[in-house]
């Protein structure tokens, strides 16, 4: 799975291409957990070309989530194809994170 | 109609010589007369409002004012009258006169308003006699009130002074008394002294006896003393309470009883005048009298001061009848007042009654006056004509034109009468020509019917004939792939018509060859499938022979060459795959190369061979090429409709597009390969019609026996499918896999792959991770299988008992710090199948799931 990443004056954007399941969630972990230890101050994530994700996926999103809260940063997700948005509402992560449907608007938030 | 010279009408249509009155004129008149009754009934209301306001103005300038001042002067005596008694409680020189100065000040506002109020009654026309009457009253109230008021301040004034030489008189008194008794006391003492004793004092050697004390002069002496002391007492507690006498009738036994008191001092004192302190005695007790009871003492003063308190409380009753007389004839002149205004107010109702009904009555007239205007001059002269015109117009259009309902329209001496005379004259013509064009319209139109009748039959037939050619083009595709050894065949056409241009082939030429057509003919429509038609036949019986590719071609081209005149051309690709080696032999006329896709590679064309389209030039050559295909080598053949499908916005889905989706799905099944790139082009024209045939051929070099998941035509059961998976997270992607190709076969949306996806994966991971403590390996197996609208689900493996039905659902409602990290996997299983079950049979984990694919 590749991360792509830019760095914008307000936030780090982070895009994920292709699939996260088990197989590969662990150097996900390790890229993103990085990231926000880095002490970045606002990070997004955009979904746009995720196919796929996979429970330990939201899991790896949840623990990031976390940590940058603990450190009073900023998290945000954007651009979720229709079925990795379902996943999300499914879990119950629709209500707890900060979910936007367009990189634009989720940058005016941050 | 038959047309008739204008001069020629009936002799009651000409018009007669008068003088003319236009429209306009008569209009104006009309106007004139409107307003000249509205100007009459506004005069009418002017006159009304003038006498009215005649009558307002009396009220207010007159009635009103004398009212408002009346009852001032009223509030102003009562203000006084309740001012005048506290000058009975005043304690001082200066209170009382700063009051009584105040009480000027409101005295003299009173005698303003007076002033005011005689002006007002003056200036006033009021019929009443009353007014003369009340004021001259009014003003000597007035003055009385100013008279007693002085003579208050008199009385309060000795009432004060006297007061305060009371309080004098009576200190000095209690003075005298004390001195008094100051003298007496010793004596008395003395006397007592020696009657008890005997010892004249203390000094005294010896005592006297009693028989020498008994003696009358020693009591006497004594009960002298005391009754010397007695009396000053009592005198000077009567003249205490004579200060305080509340009654001059009580004044008098006091004065007896303070009398008697001296006589009885006196006569004491006078038995003792042996005394030598008898005269200072006298002296003292003789001012003490003169204090009380002589001129300018206690009781003189205390009587004197009663006068005055009476006096004082006469005259504020005085001050208080006066006031309210004052107050009860200022009411009779509010009353007269009232009257007055009570008058005038009736007299402008009056006013206003009769103006309402002079009004009500024009209004009346008015409006009579419209409604006969209106009928009968609005509508004979303006509205009746133009409603009869419009008539004939409307009667016109029906083709119904009488002129003589116009004939006294036409007889008017003015406007209207010219236009109705125009109309006439217009009607006439023009009916004249309608009734030649009517009769010319419908003989042609009865010869356009016959003729839409045969175009119709025609029509039909041929709309059956086309349906009869489709049928008999769809039936040349081959229906089914030959069940060729180590090389999963795919194709697909979809015609853009009814019928289409592209077409394909797989021949079987021998044990170990299999020939693979692709070609696409110019044009679209009738031609164009005749000529693939032609074209089809053509090659798949040269190709049958088994002759080399190039050879194939050269002599399918001749075959078409002959007979086209029209300049329709055939592209085709033919190759020939020996399947024991992999070995391509080719050649390509004219076509669009198709893909090479190396195992887990990029997209490459294969070479070309330079040769030109069949049917143009009949004696053309055409150059062979050959590759070999490796284990999992994929090619893909297709025509130009793939590429060149439009978006609604006017982009071809491009070259590159198709590249990109060939390395995408390189590791897919053929099936699953082929949809995908229809599915992609589908999403990529969204919904713009598909302007060309669209064709795919896709084939695979495969030597593996234990494919994972059976080709097309090779399962016993096409609504059943298996996968085996290794416990490995990196069969994950086989598994991803697996679950495309199945959604291909059991055509289901790409919402349903996504979520099998996802609860497969959960479940597969899980055991994986957790499952095997023993850590060899181990096989998980997986069935599909769709009955109708059920998808059943079936996992097992052999994983250590676990059923993940007995985790617990993760708390979803709480904020990020509360969430426990895990549980979520199952939770999903749980809520994206329709139905889950477990059971533990023979030392496996089962998991049989249901989804309902109807939604």
């Amino acid at each position: 799975m590749e991360l792509h990443e830019e760095t914008l004056e307000t936030a780090t954007v982070l895009s994920p291409q292709g699939r996260i399941d088990s197989s590969n969630a662990k150097d996900f972990e390790e890229a993103l957990i990085s990231r926000v230890q880095d002490g970045r101050p606002a990070i997004l994530l955009d979904l746009a070309e995720l196919r796929y994700i996979s429970s330990a996926g939201l899991r790896v999103i949840l623990l990031a989530a976390k940590q940058q809260r603990g450190k009073q940063g900023k998290f945000a997700l954007c651009a979720l194809t229709t079925e990795v948005r379902e996943v999300f509402e499914v879990s119950g992560f629709g209500k707890i994170l900060d979910i936007h449907a367009g990189r634009t608007e989720a940058l005016a938030a941050l | 109609m038959t047309d008739r010279p204008a001069n020629d009408r009936p002799a009651n249509d000409r018009p007669r010589k008068r003088w003319r009155i236009g429209l306009a004129a008569k209009l104006y008149i009309g106007i004139g007369g409107a307003v000249a009754i509205t100007m009459l009934a506004s005069v009418v209301a002017w006159i009304s409002f003038v006498e009215l306001g005649q009558h307002q103005r009396r009220i207010t300038r007159e009635h009103i004012p004398s009212i408002t001042e009346s009852l001032r002067l009223a509030q102003q005596s009562t203000l006084i009258a309740a001012i005048v008694p506290k000058l009975l409680s005043v304690d001082s020189d200066a209170e009382r006169e700063a009051l009584m100065a105040g009480l000027g000040e409101e005295q003299r506002a009173l005698e303003e308003l007076v002033e005011q109020l005689s002006h007002s009654i003056a200036g006033s026309r009021t019929e009443t006699t009353a007014g003369e009457g009340g004021l001259p009253v009014i003003r000597a109230a007035n003055d009385e009130l100013a008279g007693v008021i002085e003579r208050l301040d008199v009385a309060v004034g000795q009432q004060l002074y006297l007061r305060s030489q009371m309080q004098s008189r009576i200190e000095e008194a209690i003075d005298s008394h004390r001195r008094l008794i100051e003298q007496i006391a010793p004596l008395l003492d003395d006397a007592t002294f020696y009657l008890v004793t005997g010892y004249r004092s203390l000094d005294d050697a010896a005592p006297d006896t009693w028989e020498q004390r008994s003696g009358e002069s020693a009591m006497l002496r004594y009960s002298s003393m005391a009754a010397l002391a007695g009396e000053a007492n009592l005198l000077v507690g009567l003249l205490t309470e004579a200060a305080s006498v509340p009654q001059v009738a009580l004044m008098q036994p006091l004065r007896e009883r303070v009398e008697a008191s001296v006589d009885r001092f006196r006569a004491a004192l006078a038995s003792l005048d042996s005394l030598p302190e008898a005269g200072d005695l006298h002296r003292e007790y003789e001012i003490l009298v003169a204090r009380g009871d002589g001129a300018g003492g206690i009781i003189d003063l205390r009587t004197r001061l009663l006068g005055w308190n009476l006096t004082a409380e006469q005259l504020v009753e005085r001050s208080r009848i006066v006031a309210e007389t004052l107050g009860n004839d200022v009411d009779r002149l509010v009353n007269e007042a009232q009257t007055g205004t009570e008058a005038a107010v009736v007299a402008s109702n009056r006013a206003i009654d009769i103006g309402q009904k002079l009004l009500l009555f024009l209004n009346g007239l008015a409006v009579v006056g419209a409604i006969v205007m209106g009928w009968v001059y609005v509508g004979r002269i303006f509205t009746d004509p133009v409603l009869r015109v419009t008539a004939a117009a409307e009667a016109f259009e029906r083709q119904q034109f009488d002129p003589a309902t116009l004939a006294r329209t036409r007889a008017r001496s003015d406007e209207l009468g010219r236009l109705a005379q125009v109309f006439t004259r217009m009607a006439e013509e023009v009916q004249a020509r309608t009734d030649t064009l009517d009769r010319l319209v419908s003989e042609r139109t009865q010869e356009l019917n016959e003729k839409n009748l045969a175009l119709e039959r025609t029509l039909r037939q041929i709309a059956d004939e086309l349906a009869m050619a489709q049928r008999m083009q769809l039936s040349f595709l081959p229906r089914h792939y030959p069940d060729v050894p180590h090389l999963p065949i795919y194709a697909r056409m979809r015609a853009a018509r009814e019928v289409g241009g592209d077409f394909y082939d797989v021949i079987e030429i021998d044990d170990h060859r299999v020939g693979i057509v692709i070609a696409d003919v110019s044009g679209k429509g009738v031609p164009a499938a005749l000529l693939m038609a032609v074209s089809s036949t053509t090659i798949k019986s040269v190709a049958s022979r088994g002759e080399s590719p190039g050879r194939v071609l050269e002599e399918v081209n001749r075959t078409l060459s002959e007979g086209n005149d029209a300049a329709m051309f055939v592209t085709i690709f033919y190759g020939i795959v020996d399947h024991r080696n992999g070995n391509l032999i080719y050649a390509n006329g004219g076509h669009n190369a198709p893909y090479l896709l190396r195992r887990g590679g990029q997209a490459e064309a294969i070479p070309g061979t330079d040769g030109i389209a069949l049917g143009l030039m009949d004696e053309a050559t055409y150059d062979e090429k050959t590759l070999s295909l490796g284990q999992g080598d994929t090619i893909f053949f297709y025509t130009d409709g793939v590429t060149e499908a439009f978006n609604l916005a006017g982009d071809p889905f491009t070259e590159l597009r198709l590249r990109e989706v060939l390395y995408q799905a390189n590791a897919l099944s053929v099936e699953a390969l082929g949809h995908r790139v229809i599915r992609d082009l589908d999403a990529f024209t969204d919904g713009a019609p598909q302007s060309d045939d669209i064709t795919c051929v896709v084939i695979r070099y495969d030597r593996q026996t234990a494919p994972i998941v059976a080709a097309a035509g090779g399962s016993n059961d096409m609504n059943e499918m298996s996968i085996r998976l290794a416990n490995d997270l990196g069969e994950l992607s086989k598994l991803a896999e697996a679950l495309e190709s199945a959604g291909e076969r059991f055509d289901l949306a790409m919402k349903i792959v996504f979520n099998l996806n996802l609860v497969l994966d959960e479940l597969v991971t899980n055991a994986v991770s957790y499952g095997y403590s023993d850590g060899g390996s181990h096989i998980i197996e997986i069935m599909l299988r769709r009955d109708g609208d059920r998808l059943t689900v079936i996992y097992q493996d052999d994983a250590d008992a676990f059923n993940p039905l007995d985790i617990p659902p993760p708390d979803l409602e709480s904020d990020i710090e509360d969430r426990r990290i895990g549980g979520l996997g199952i939770h999903l299983v749980r809520t994206m199948m329709n139905s889950v079950t477990y059971e533990r049979l023979n030392g496996r984990n089962r998991l049989t799931m249901t989804q309902n694919l109807d939604a």
